[in-house]
């Protein structure tokens, strides 16, 4: 009996002791970050990350963190992945827009042609999880409005357009979302996250140098072959630079 | 060779001498050279059946080294042609603008001369190379080459980021056809930046002269350490067109290889790897912020306006400028003054060179808003560089600004004074509160994602098909009622009163159909008991039952009494029809 006691006990603790943990670190790592230790509170954002608590507040500390730590290139990483995660953030923009400031390359780019803006605009309005909630959500709706119809035939009248309205939106909501998920399954983004480093022409230390990069510069990365990664710049500059010296946006 | 003295005299034999006033020329091959550099004098003469020599005049501003003399004859038109060049090396004692005067050839009927040759001589414009490494002199083995190459750096030792030039040079004494296969050396752990243009020169080496092209790059060490700087390679095609003389005048009709038959043999030349000791930069002297600055280094200060308006943007210039890569410089150091936010700094960059020494200008353009009206004094800028010429850290500065600030325009909102905002920490948002909920990230879509995908349309199309096979009896007998009570109606609408007997008995019929389908009786001949009984438990009213026998009856007079009267009509048929519709509903 007293070890089934136990046992219910447990059961009923373990969500609470899953919820009490993070929030711990979460605090103290605010706590650091308040006392100006930046390091150490970088240190425990990170920890929460890695135990799997990938929330966009999490990113957007730890992207403080790194930043007033020196640390340019974490700090735009992390703001990058808060922001795929909660696209309509302003703090998260906001303080993106500052550590773009900083970083020292400035890639001048030709602005995207209208429609480009406008297919832009309307895919990052939500998250990748986001949108899978809206499809799934549309999807459902869709299929509870068929069997009302089925089932009920004397409101076909009313039910057949609502058919046609959902069905419209589920499949717009769903080309949308499973173009962006191709094209971001193909490209991902990166971000240097070292002092300086050297895009040569060919995955080889002793290659031609393409161009020099510094900390917070973004880029996509095209391919891998060995330590190197094939990394592209918004002006279309093409280069490999060592593994160790990007770090992928999560998405 | 026997055949060639065979040719020779028959063209001798067949020629004749031709008696005729001797002619002087005189050229060099280059007339704008540096200090450096050398010209060929070639004197030639012509037309003499004497062997005339000229007179040189006195060449004060020169080294003059005879270097030999060559004897021409031409066969033209059945005539011979004789003439002799005399070349001399003249290497210039002096920069400016040089003359070297008319060279005389006395004769017999008196003396010729030639016109002064002008001759620029400019400085030389790259420094003497430090520590200079002499490296190999590709395919040189006792007797002088035709064509060779040779690299060196400036310096075999420098400080990490200090400038090396690489120096590549091909020499050659004969004529080719091609060089276009250069290979420049491969390079680990430098950023190389070409030292445009090429330089042609012309160089005596061991008392042969050489035409010299001179390829310069200049390298900048990135890591400490012993790096290397592979072979350059070149591969050269003589033109044996041009130096038939001296060689075999048959050998240009044998063509090997494939190639022309003006073309030899090719031949590849390398260098010799180079090695370059790196030193690491020292520390830093304490209290000192290192800008990462490796040469000597400017620093300059300027404001877009002196005076401006509270809560107005001005711009600080600061330039940077100096030997070396200036890329990597950071943004020079300044203590602010209270009242001033500043924004981070956009930068430009501009590279020269300047006597084969890269010298770059880094600019920094930053955005400052007063917050606060008075004068704001921005202390000097400094900048702390490494000097390799000194071996010491050395710092620049800048000279001190004065900003006049009045008060804000007409209009225009002004924050309350804040303190000094550094750009790279304290304009960013403040961290955010602890997530409400504590979930793991977003996961991959999984087993449950594609469940919830399918689920409904499987639940809706698997409702639908179940409703169908349960209802499906039912549905068909209430389908073939309808249908039988569709084509009763039918068949009674068509009828008039007109048609007599055969519209009676057409009635009759249908209306039975109609009574069988609608009320679910029994088929086949009704009984009226029967019939009577059923329709009321299914609730008609009595005035519809003797309506209904009514119709019957009048239908069995005309089938059976042979005599159709109007009493009914198919309207009043059709009108109970809608009635009794009613009342089976």
């Amino acid at each position: 009996m007293r070890r089934l006691s136990l046992l219910l006990w447990l059961a009923l603790a373990a969500p609470a002791l899953a919820t009490e943990e993070p929030d711990r670190l979460f605090t103290e790592a605010s706590g650091h970050y308040d006392a100006g230790r930046f390091v150490e509170a970088s240190r425990l954002y990170d920890s929460l990350l890695r135990a799997g608590y990938k929330q966009p507040q999490v990113y957007f500390n730890l992207g403080n963190a790194q930043f007033r730590a020196g640390s340019l290139g974490q700090a735009i990483w992390a703001y990058r992945s808060a922001f795929n995660l909660a696209p309509r953030d302003v703090d998260i923009e906001a303080n993106l827009t500052v550590a773009r400031l900083a970083c020292r390359d400035k890639i001048e780019v030709a602005p995207p042609g209208l429609v480009k803006q406008v297919w832009r605009t309307a895919s990052s309005v939500l998250s990748v999880a986001e949108g899978t909630l809206l499809v799934t959500w549309l999807w459902w709706s869709l299929w509870a409005v068929v069997a009302i119809a089925v089932f009920l035939p004397s409101v076909r009248s009313w039910t057949l357009p609502v058919i046609r309205l959902l069905a419209l939106a589920w499949l717009v909501s769903a080309s949308t979302l499973t173009v962006r998920y191709l094209a971001e399954r193909n490209t991902q983004s990166g971000v240097v996250i070292a002092v300086e480093t050297q895009a040569r022409s060919a995955p080889a230390p002793d290659e031609d140098v393409a161009f020099t990069g510094h900390a917070g510069m973004e880029c996509l990365v095209r391919g891998q072959r060995g330590d190197y990664l094939l990394v592209e710049l918004a002006n279309g500059r093409v280069g490999w630079i060592p593994a160790t010296d990007l770090k992928l946006v999560e998405s | 060779m026997r055949r060639t003295l065979f040719i020779l005299g028959m063209v001798l034999a067949l020629s004749r001498p031709v008696a005729a006033e001797p002619e002087l020329a005189a050229e060099v091959d280059f007339d704008r050279i540096d200090t450096k550099g050398h010209v060929t004098l070639t004197v030639t003469v012509s037309g003499s059946q004497e062997a005339l020599r000229p007179v040189m005049p006195a060449l004060t501003d020169f080294i003059v080294q005879a270097t030999g003399s060559r004897q021409n004859m031409v066969v033209s038109g059945g005539t011979i042609e004789n003439s002799t060049s005399y070349t001399y090396s003249l290497i210039p004692r002096r920069a400016g603008a040089l003359v070297i005067p008319p060279i005389t050839l006395h004769t017999s009927t008196g003396q010729i001369s030639t016109q002064p040759i002008h001759i620029t001589v400019t400085e030389a414009r790259y420094e003497a190379p430090r520590n200079q490494t002499a490296q190999n002199r590709t395919a040189r083995r006792g007797a002088p080459e035709p064509f060779f190459i040779e690299a060196e750096v400036s310096s075999d030792t420098v400080y990490l980021g200090e400038q090396v030039t690489y120096t590549f040079r091909y020499y050659r004494s004969a004529a080719v056809s091609e060089t276009n296969n250069y290979t420049p050396p491969q390079t680990s752990g430098f950023i190389s930046v070409d030292l445009p243009p090429q330089r042609k020169l012309t160089r005596i080496v061991d008392g042969e002269t050489y035409r010299v092209v001179e390829v310069l790059t200049a390298m900048f060490p990135t890591r400490p350490g012993d790096l290397s700087i592979g072979p350059a390679r070149l591969r050269v095609v003589p033109d044996l067109i041009s130096n038939l003389l001296g060689r075999d005048p048959f050998s240009i009709f044998r063509g090997q290889g494939g190639r022309p038959l003006t073309e030899g043999e090719p031949k590849d030349l390398a260098t010799e790897a180079l090695r370059i000791h790196v030193r690491p930069l020292p520390s830093p002297p304490a209290g000192k912020s290192f800008s990462g600055a490796v040469g000597e280094c400017s620093l300059a200060s300027d404001l877009s306006s002196h005076s401006m308006s509270l809560g107005d943007p001005v711009t600080l210039t600061l330039t940077v400028s100096g030997k070396g890569r200036k890329d990597v410089v950071d943004a020079p150091v300044i203590r602010w003054p209270e009242g001033i936010e500043t924004y981070p700094p956009t930068t430009n960059i501009q590279s020269t060179v300047r006597n084969d020494i890269v010298a770059e200008t880094k600019v920094f353009s930053i955005a400052l808003v007063a917050r606060r009206q008075g004068r704001v004094v921005i202390p000097a800028p400094e900048l702390t560089y490494f000097n390799p010429a000194s071996r010491r850290y050395e710092t620049a500065r800048a000279r001190e600004l004065t900003l006049e600030v009045g008060p804000p325009r007409a209009g225009f909102a002004v924050a309350t004074p804040t303190a000094t905002i550094s750009p790279a920490s304290s304009t960013i948002r403040y961290l955010k509160p602890s997530p409400s909920e504590w979930e793991p990230g977003p996961q991959a879509p999984g087993t449950l994602f594609v469940v919830l995908q399918v689920a409904p349309p499987v639940f809706v199309v698997a409702g639908w098909i179940w409703r169908r096979q349960r209802e499906t009896p039912q549905a068909r007998l209430r389908g073939a009622r309808e249908r039988e009570i569709k084509t009763a109606r039918r068949r009674v609408s068509a009828m008039s009163a007109a048609d007599g007997l055969t519209a009676a008995r057409e009635i009759s019929t249908a209306f039975r159909q109609y009574l069988v389908a609608r009320f679910a009786l029994p088929p086949g001949e009704l009984l009226d008991a029967e019939w009577q009984d059923s329709l009321a438990t299914k609730g008609c009213e009595d005035h519809e039952l003797r309506e209904i026998r009514q119709v019957l009856e009048w239908a069995d007079r005309a089938r059976f009494g042979g005599g159709v009267d109007r009493t009914v009509t198919p309207e009043m048929v059709l009108n109970l029809m809608q009635r009794l519709d009613k009342c089976a509903a």
